[in-house]
C-alpha cells in the first residue's frame, strides 16, 4: 500500500487530531519531535502520554483522542500475526475463514465506509511505529486485508462507487438559507459543547476479529460507538414592547442554536421588561409560554442546570428607549448573579448596539453583554 | 533525556520535617538580606505520589521548556506537584527556588509581574522636604517597584543556580478570560518590561512552570498552544494503598500509639474508596466524587478512631464484603460521610444507607 506522507513522522496522527478540531500548529508538532527523539520512549503507553502531553490541549477531548491512537498505532496482537506465517497451515485456514465471516454480512463495509479510510491511515501508521517497535511487515499487511473485508487492490474502486451510489443530494440542502444565517449556524456550531458516546447497534467488526484472532473465539459482542451531543441551552427572552422589533431576530438565533447538531434540548423562558422577583426577593419567576398562562421560578429552571448548561438572554434591557431604571438594574444583576453562581456559561444577547448612559450600559459592564452580530457572536462563542 | 536534576518523583515518599527556614523577602531585591530569626517558618511536606505519567510529563514539559498545564479533579494533587518537583530539585532550601502565585477572579498579570507604589513614592517627596533621607530615595523609582511571583521567579531563575527554580500558577481558570493571553508573551519569551524603568526582566530558559486549572472554564486557544499539557487522573488500588501507607505512618506518632495500619485495613479502605467513587460516578445527579484530599481527611479520621480502638474491622468471609464500623454507630454503613459527600443528595443516596446495599 502507498503511503501519503512517507518521510513525515506521526503526520497523519497529527492531522486526524486537527481534523477532529484540536487546535495544533507546527510549533506542537515541532515539539512532540524534539520530545519524540530525544526521549526513550518503548512502549505504546509512554507514547500516547507523550502525544497527551503535547497535543492534547482539551481534556474534554480525552476519550476521543485515545479512540484515535488506538485506530491509529494499536499494535495488532501477537498471536494474530503469527497466525499468518506460512509455515504454519491451519491459522493460514482461519485467516480465510475469518475472512469468509465478514463477507457473509455484506452490509458491513458499506455501512462503515468512512472507518475503512481510517483504519487503513492506522495501519500506515501502526507501521510507521513499528520502527519502534519491529513487527514483520507481512503479517501487518494481511491483517489490512482480513480487516476490510475485500482485496486490498479493488478497495478504493469499490468503495468510491458506494459512495456515488449512496449520494441522496449533490448540495447541501442548507445552501438556500441565506448567508448570514449560514455563517452565523456556523459560527455557532462552534461552541464547545458536551458529547457522549453510545453504543450503536451495528457491530464492531475489528474488535470482534481481533478477539477472535487473540483468543481464538468470540466470547463478546462488541457493538460500534458514536458520539450524541447532549447539550443543554436555556433561552430567555424578553417580550415587552421594545423588544418586538428584534423577535424575528431572537427567533431565528434560537432556531439556530436549535439546529446545531450538538444541542439536544433549548428550554426557552420569558419574561415582560423584567422577571419579577418573588416576596423575598431571592428568586424570580418566569414564563413558560408567550401567553403568560404558566410560569416557573428561576431556582427550579436552575435546579436542573449544571456547570455545563449555556445561559442565553436576550433582550435589549430598556436600550432601546435609551432610559437608566435603577431597579431594573438592581433585580437583573440580582439575577444575572444567580445564574452565574450556577453556570459560568452565561451570555446576554442586546440587539440594540448604543448602551451609554442606559440600564443596559452599566449591566454591560458587569456581564457579558454582546451585540449579535457575526464579531460579537464569534466572541461570546470562543468565551463559552 | 536524563540529566542530574530529572524529576523522579521519588523523593516525598514519606512526609519530611523542614527545619525552621525564612522565606526570601521583598528586602532581597534591594540587596538586603533578612536576619535568620525575621518571618521564619516550620514547616513538614506532606508524603506525594505522582504516577509515572506525570512525572514523565514534567520532564517533557522541562525539555521543551514549556509550562506544564496540569488539569484533574479538584484534590487530586495538582498543587502540589510544584512544591513535589521544588522539593525534590532544592531539597531543605526548595523555599528559596520556590514561586507560588494564586490566582484570584480579581487578580491582574501585573501583580505577578512588578508593581509600582507611586503613591509611596508621591509621600516621601513630600516628606523629603524635611527628610533628606526620603528625598534621596525618592530620586530612584526601583526603590519603589516590587516583584511579583513571577517577576521574582524569573529573577531568581537568572542568578545562575544550575537547579531550575519552580513557580506554580495556582487555578489560572479563576481569574477572568484575558488574563490568560495578558501572560503570552511572559510565558513563551520568558521576559518582561518593566517600561517606567526600561528593564527587561529575563528568565532563564530552565525555570520550572507549572500551571494548575480546574476547567472551570475554557482556556483561549492562543494560551493553550504554549503549554503541554497532563491530566491527573485518580490513583489505581496499589497507588492509593502506597497514599494511605504513607499518611498513616505519617499520623503515626501524633494520632496513635505509634503502630502502623495493618495491610488489611490499608486494601479496605482503599477499595472501599474506590467503590465508592465508582458508585457516585454511576450515578447521574453527582456533581463532586470524593477524590484525594476528601481521601486524606476520611483517612485520618478513620486513622484517629481505629487507634482509640473506636472502630471495628471485620474480615470478608466468602461471598461478604469486609466490614468497618464505628463501636458507637454500628448501623452506620459509611464511615464519617460528612467528609465524603459534598451535597445533601448525595449524603441522602450514598451516606445513610443501613440496607446492606451501602458501600461498607
Amino acid at each position: 500500500m502507498e503511503k501519503a506522507y512517507p518521510d513525515v513522522l506521526f503526520y497523519e496522527f497529527f492531522m486526524a487530531l486537527r481534523e477532529k478540531g484540536l487546535d495544533l500548529g507546527i510549533n506542537q508538532y515541532d515539539w512532540f519531535l524534539q520530545a519524540f527523539l530525544q526521549s526513550a520512549i518503548q512502549t505504546e503507553a509512554q507514547l500516547l502520554n507523550l502525544f497527551k502531553t503535547v497535543w492534547l490541549t482539551r481534556a474534554s477531548f480525552q476519550e476521543e483522542f485515545e479512540h484515535l491512537f488506538d485506530l491509529h498505532f494499536r499494535k495488532a496482537p501477537d498471536k494474530f500475526l503469527l497466525t499468518t506465517k506460512i509455515d504454519e497451515p491451519k491459522p493460514a485456514e482461519n485467516v480465510t475463514s475469518a475472512k469468509s465471516d465478514t463477507q457473509k454480512q455484506p452490509e458491513a463495509p458499506n455501512e462503515q465506509p468512512k472507518d475503512n479510510p481510517q483504519e487503513n491511515k492506522g495501519n500506515t501508521q501502526n507501521s510507521q511505529f513499528s520502527t519502534q517497535i519491529p513487527a514483520p511487515e507481512p503479517d501487518v499487511e494481511m491483517w489490512l486485508s482480513i480487516d476490510t473485508g475485500v482485496s486490498e487492490g479493488s478497495t478504493p474502486v469499490h468503495q468510491a462507487a458506494g459512495s456515488l451510489m449512496k449520494t441522496e443530494y449533490i448540495f447541501n440542502d442548507a445552501k438556500h438559507l441565506p448567508f448570514a444565517v449560514r455563517k452565523t449556524g456556523q459560527t455557532l456550531r462552534k461552541i464547545h459543547t458536551r458529547i457522549i458516546y453510545e453504543t450503536t447497534n451495528r457491530l464492531h467488526f475489528q474488535a470482534i476479529i481481533k478477539q477472535r484472532v487473540q483468543d481464538g473465539f468470540v466470547h463478546q459482542l462488541v457493538y460500534e460507538k458514536q458520539k450524541r451531543g447532549v447539550q443543554e441551552i436555556i433561552w430567555i427572552s424578553d417580550h415587552s414592547s421594545t423588544n418586538l422589533p428584534y423577535e424575528p431576530w431572537n427567533n431565528s438565533l434560537r432556531k439556530i442554536v436549535a439546529d446545531c447538531p450538538s444541542v439536544e434540548k433549548v428550554h426557552q423562558y420569558f419574561y415582560h421588561i423584567y422577571p419579577s422577583p418573588t416576596q423575598n426577593n431571592d428568586d424570580f419567576k418566569f414564563f413558560e409560554n408567550r401567553a403568560q398562562t404558566t410560569a416557573i421560578l428561576l431556582s427550579d429552571m436552575l435546579r436542573k442546570c449544571t456547570k455545563h448548561t449555556i445561559v442565553i438572554i436576550f433582550s435589549d434591557v430598556g436600550a432601546a428607549r435609551q432610559r437608566f431604571e435603577a431597579e431594573h438594574l438592581q433585580i437583573l444583576f440580582a439575577l444575572t448573579n444567580a445564574i452565574r453562581n450556577k453556570t459560568k456559561r452565561f451570555v446576554w444577547l442586546n440587539p440594540v448596539q448604543r448602551l451609554s448612559g442606559t440600564t443596559a450600559g452599566y449591566l454591560s459592564l458587569m456581564i457579558p453583554m454582546r451585540y449579535p452580530n457575526h464579531d460579537d457572536i464569534r466572541r461570546f462563542v470562543n468565551e463559552l | 533525556m536524563k540529566n542530574p536534576h530529572s524529576y523522579t518523583g521519588k523523593a516525598l515518599e514519606k512526609a519530611v520535617p523542614l527545619q525552621p527556614y525564612a522565606l526570601p523577602n521583598e528586602k532581597e531585591w534591594s540587596g538586603k538580606r533578612l536576619l535568620p530569626t525575621d518571618n521564619v517558618i516550620s514547616e513538614s511536606i506532606a508524603a506525594y505520589f505522582p504516577g509515572d505519567a506525570l512525572v514523565a510529563a514534567v520532564e517533557y514539559a522541562r525539555l521543551l521548556k514549556r509550562p506544564l498545564l496540569v488539569r484533574g479533579e479538584p484534590g487530586c494533587g495538582k498543587t502540589r506537584l510544584a512544591q513535589a518537583i521544588a522539593y525534590e530539585l532544592h531539597r531543605d532550601d526548595y523555599r528559596q527556588h520556590y514561586y507560588e502565585w494564586h490566582i484570584k477572579s480579581t487578580t491582574k498579570v501585573n501583580e505577578g509581574l512588578y508593581q509600582i507604589d507611586h503613591l509611596g513614592r508621591l509621600r516621601d517627596i513630600e516628606v523629603g522636604k524635611e527628610d533628606p533621607k526620603a528625598a534621596e530615595k525618592s530620586k530612584e523609582l526601583t526603590n519603589y517597584r516590587t516583584f511579583g511571583p513571577l517577576g521574582k521567579a524569573f529573577l531568581n531563575s537568572a542568578k545562575g543556580n544550575p537547579k531550575p527554580t519552580v513557580l506554580l500558577i495556582d487555578e489560572i481558570d479563576k481569574a477572568d478570560l484575558d488574563f490568560p493571553n495578558d501572560l503570552l508573551l511572559e510565558l513563551d519569551q520568558k521576559r518582561f518590561l518593566v517600561p517606567e524603568t526600561d528593564e527587561i526582566i529575563e528568565a532563564n530558559d530552565s525555570l520550572i512552570v507549572i500551571i494548575t486549572s480546574n476547567d472551570e472554564k475554557e482556556l483561549p486557544n492562543a494560551f493553550l498552544r504554549r503549554c503541554v499539557f497532563h491530566y491527573i487522573d485518580f490513583p489505581i488500588q496499589t497507588k492509593l494503598e502506597e497514599i494511605i501507607r504513607a499518611k498513616a505512618d505519617e499520623w503515626k506518632d501524633k494520632l496513635g500509639d505509634g503502630t502502623p495500619l495493618p495491610d488489611e485495613l490499608v486494601n479496605v479502605i482503599a477499595t472501599k474508596f474506590l467503590k465508592l467513587r465508582e458508585l457516585m460516578k454511576g450515578w447521574a445527579n453527582t456533581t463532586k466524587v470524593p477524590a484525594t484530599s476528601e481521601l486524606l481527611d476520611w483517612l485520618k479520621l478513620i486513622y484517629t478512631h481505629w487507634a482509640k480502638g473506636q472502630i471495628t474491622f471485620k474480615k470478608a468471609e466468602s461471598g461478604e464484603d469486609s466490614l468497618l464500623t464505628l463501636v458507637h454507630k454500628p448501623t452506620q454503613r459509611v464511615l464519617f460521610p460528612e467528609v465524603l459527600f459534598k451535597t445533601v443528595e448525595d449524603n441522602q443516596k450514598f451516606g445513610n444507607q443501613s440496607d446492606g446495599k451501602g458501600v461498607s
